[in-house]
């Protein structure tokens, strides 16, 4: 299973170092980045507030936080995953329609 | 009615004594008359070929030779039972005084036969007298009971069953006593069996008061019971004071011996105390092991209900988990120092080629149907992958409902508490777990690990998870529900290569630079989990100058990984080339991939990280056992992290 990285891929690693030195080509300017960040820029404010909600849930001893899924967009919160009784659902979304910011609460949580 | 009836029974076998010793003469024509009798009473034929002979005196000794009773219709065997000759004598004076009293009975040569039919009906059923089998009968009084070379053999075609015996009375070397041998040799349903009895004289079986020795040696493949000690009132199976020794290759296979269905484990031994008492049968003072578990105990076993109800009480020294791995279809370690039967290291072998990981043996749910129980088990240290100080467990079934809570853990002073419920009534069996991991030392767990971790920290979470399915495999990837977990401290490169269990070495190389400081401030992940698939839905790793972030699914329906580790500086003046890692492939053999990229990018910011989640995880995982002080200063890296996050949001 041992993963050994043949000593050519450490050659062409070594150059591409050497050449990204030299060039400076990251450095110093401003150019965008050739990988993409797995976090986007633009989601951030969707995903902190998902991540609020989730905080709460978190926090609710008489939920599972860990089984209910939270995501945003546009300050739409929409909730999925699952509990085990149908008043569950309902509190989980009452808690993520107080937090602040959430314009709207869309409940797909399943009842196990 | 049935007293009626013995009354009548008894009022016969006087007629015929009456008759018989008026017929000094004729003994043959009582012989025939006798025959006819319990011929016609049984609907089979009773045939005495030899002669009846009476010599007398006050106790008139009878002998009648060749004896032969009349199988089932249905039987390949002609006779059921056959008696090369019968010995008796009588006490006259107490018969006149209304009791029969026989103070001597022979049976030389019995041959018996005891068959059940394809379908299940046995040939000792009399079509006759089914109503009084169930009042005791009064049957004469038996002084002395001597067998010579008894032989029987017990046949069940609808269960693969064949066994002979023999047997026979014998005074006892050593005290003059008169003793009952039985040896047997065959086959229990399929599985070889052999089985040496000795026990007091048979006529004590009826004997009320003195306690009836017994020793039995019974072994099966390589499974070996021994029982030794005494019953009073063995008929009734009143008072037993039994001393039992047993061992085997898998528990599995007493089921067929006790009638209870019993779980596959690796092999055992136990011992301990055997009594009976109203239904129920106690073991007291269990002690054994299986494998390389240890446990002692009380277990009772009540039976006459529907189901048979299991309580037990255990206590354990140590748990080898991997010893109950078979459960849920997984084969015993095999290395050394480790206990596994020959088929169970076959088992082991088979599943070291399989290109899954995950057991597909269905478990043995329908065998939860079969039983009641109450169990409760306390082990000071488990052994496993992690190695762990106390378990703590009650399971509970009941009507096919299994409710395993708690199922508690420590390490330390944090624990692992679970609970499980199975319902084994829906097909497939529906199953959920609920596991709260609060306050776990890092260091504790690798230092236990012999990985030298200065960096103390803390590990808590939570998982829910619901599954359907039959085996381990069949449920993971049906598995609906999530994990979060949040970690301070350890070295990223020590965990990921130690505690995931790969061997990963320079596939690390890409993600870290020698001087990289590795050690982790605060390390978070929340695994949102929808039909078997497992999705990486926040995945964050903070150590000193880099964030690394995973992204991607685990498929449990397929076992396969398609993961990328992502390392982002968070100082663009520190020069790196740290290509993300790519991790896919099965469960058996992923593939770690360093990504072609090696170009400096910017730096990352920290605002990107939401920390609302994390503060309210680690509020949880504080939470510690009551009394326990916390003296860990390094326990503020998350929320050191925390603040940085927030500061990052303004």
């Amino acid at each position: 299973m041992s993963y050994k990285a043949p000593p050519i891929i450490r050659v062409i690693s070594y150059l591409l170092i050497l050449f990204a030195l030299s060039g400076c080509a990251g450095l110093f300017s401003h150019e965008p980045f050739t990988h993409e960040p797995l976090i986007k820029k633009e989601d951030q404010e969707d995903l902190t507030l998902a991540m609020q909600v989730k905080a709460k849930l978190i926090e609710t001893k008489e939920l599972s936080a860990a089984a209910i899924h939270v995501e945003a967009s546009n300050e739409v919160v929409i909730l999925s995953g699952f509990v085990e009784t149908e008043s569950q659902r309902k509190l989980a979304g009452s808690i993520a329609e107080k937090v602040p910011n959430v314009k709207q609460v869309d409940n797909k949580i399943k009842v196990k | 009615m049935a007293i009626i009836k013995w009354i009548g029974i008894a009022l016969l076998t006087l007629v015929i004594l009456v008759v018989l010793l008026l017929a000094l003469m004729s003994s043959n024509w009582v012989r025939d008359i006798a025959a006819q009798q319990i011929s016609e009473r049984t609907g089979r034929k009773l045939t005495i070929n030899g002669d009846l002979s009476i010599n007398w005196s006050l106790t008139p000794h009878i002998r009648v030779e060749q004896i032969q009773f009349e199988n089932a219709a249905w039987s390949k065997q002609p006779d059921m039972l056959e008696l090369a000759a019968l010995d008796l004598s009588i006490d006259l004076i107490e018969l006149i005084h209304g009791r029969v009293i026989l103070p001597e009975i022979i049976l030389t040569k019995p041959n018996i036969i005891l068959e059940k039919s394809p379908n299940g009906e046995p040939n000792w059923e009399l079509p006759i007298e089914k109503d009084e089998t169930k009042e005791r009968a009064e049957l004469p009084i038996i002084e002395r009971l001597q067998i010579e070379e008894g032989r029987l053999r017990y046949h069940d075609l609808s269960a693969n069953t064949e066994i002979s015996a023999n047997f026979e009375t014998a005074k006892g070397q050593a005290d003059g006593e008169e003793a009952t041998h039985l040896q047997a040799k065959g086959k229990l349903k399929g599985s070889p069996l052999a089985l040496k009895l000795t026990a007091g004289p048979l006529v004590a079986l009826r004997e009320a008061k003195a306690p009836y020795p017994l020793t039995l040696d019974l072994k099966t493949g390589d499974t070996a019971i021994r029982v030794k000690g005494t019953v009073t009132e063995p008929l009734q199976f009143k008072g037993v004071d039994l001393q039992f020794a047993m061992k085997g290759p898998d528990p599995e296979q007493l089921s067929d011996i006790t009638g209870l269905p019993m779980p596959s484990l690796p092999p055992y031994q136990f011992k301990g105390y055997l009594s009976f008492h109203e239904n129920t049968l106690q073991v007291k003072k269990l002690n054994g092991r299986v494998g390389d578990s240890d446990f002692a105990g009380n277990v009772s076993v009540k039976i006459g209900e529907q189901r048979p109800f299991i309580k037990a009480n255990l206590t354990s020294k140590k748990i080898d988990l991997d010893d109950f791995g078979l459960i849920i279809g997984l084969a015993p370690e095999t290395g050394p120092g480790e206990t596994a039967s020959a088929e169970q290291k076959e088992q082991a072998k088979k599943q070291a080629a399989s290109p899954y990981v995950l057991p597909k043996k269905s478990i043995k749910f329908d065998d939860l149907q079969k039983i009641n129980a109450d169990i409760t088990l306390q082990s000071k240290h488990v052994e496993s992958k992690l190695p762990m100080d106390k378990l703590s467990t009650r399971a509970i079934i009941k009507n096919g409902h299994l409710i395993l809570d708690p199922l508690n853990f420590k390490i330390a002073t944090g624990s692992i508490q679970s609970n499980l419920e199975l319902d084994t009534r829906t097909k497939p069996v529906k199953s959920k777990i609920e596991t709260k991991i609060r306050h776990v030392r890092l260091n504790e767990i690798l230092r236990r690990l012999k990985i030298s971790d200065e960096s103390a920290g803390l590990i808590g979470g939570e998982a829910t998870f619901w599954f359907k399915g039959n085996s381990v495999a069949e449920m993971l990837a049906s598995a609906d529900g999530g994990l979060l977990m949040l970690m301070t401290g350890g070295q990223l490169d020590d965990l990921l290569v130690e505690l995931g269990g790969l061997d990963v070495g320079e596939a690390l190389v890409s993600l870290f630079d020698k001087e990289d400081n590795t050690e982790i401030n605060c390390a978070f992940v929340d695994l949102p989990t929808t039909g078997g698939i497992m999705e990486i839905g926040n995945f964050v790793i903070d150590t000193e100058d880099t964030v690394f972030f995973s992204k991607g699914s685990i498929d449990f329906k397929k076992e396969q990984l398609d993961l990328v580790i992502d390392p982002n500086p968070k100082d663009l003046s520190v020069f790196s080339a740290r290509a993300p890692l790519y991790i896919k492939g099965s469960f058996k053999e992923p593939d770690f991939t360093p990504g072609a990229r090696a170009i400096v990018r910017g730096a990352f910011s920290l605002a990107l990280i939401p920390s609302a989640p994390i503060v309210s995880l680690y509020a949880l995982i504080q939470e510690k056992e009551k009394g326990q002080k916390d003296n860990n200063q390094q326990s503020d890296r998350c929320s050191r992290f925390i603040d940085t996050l927030k500061e990052a949001h303004k």
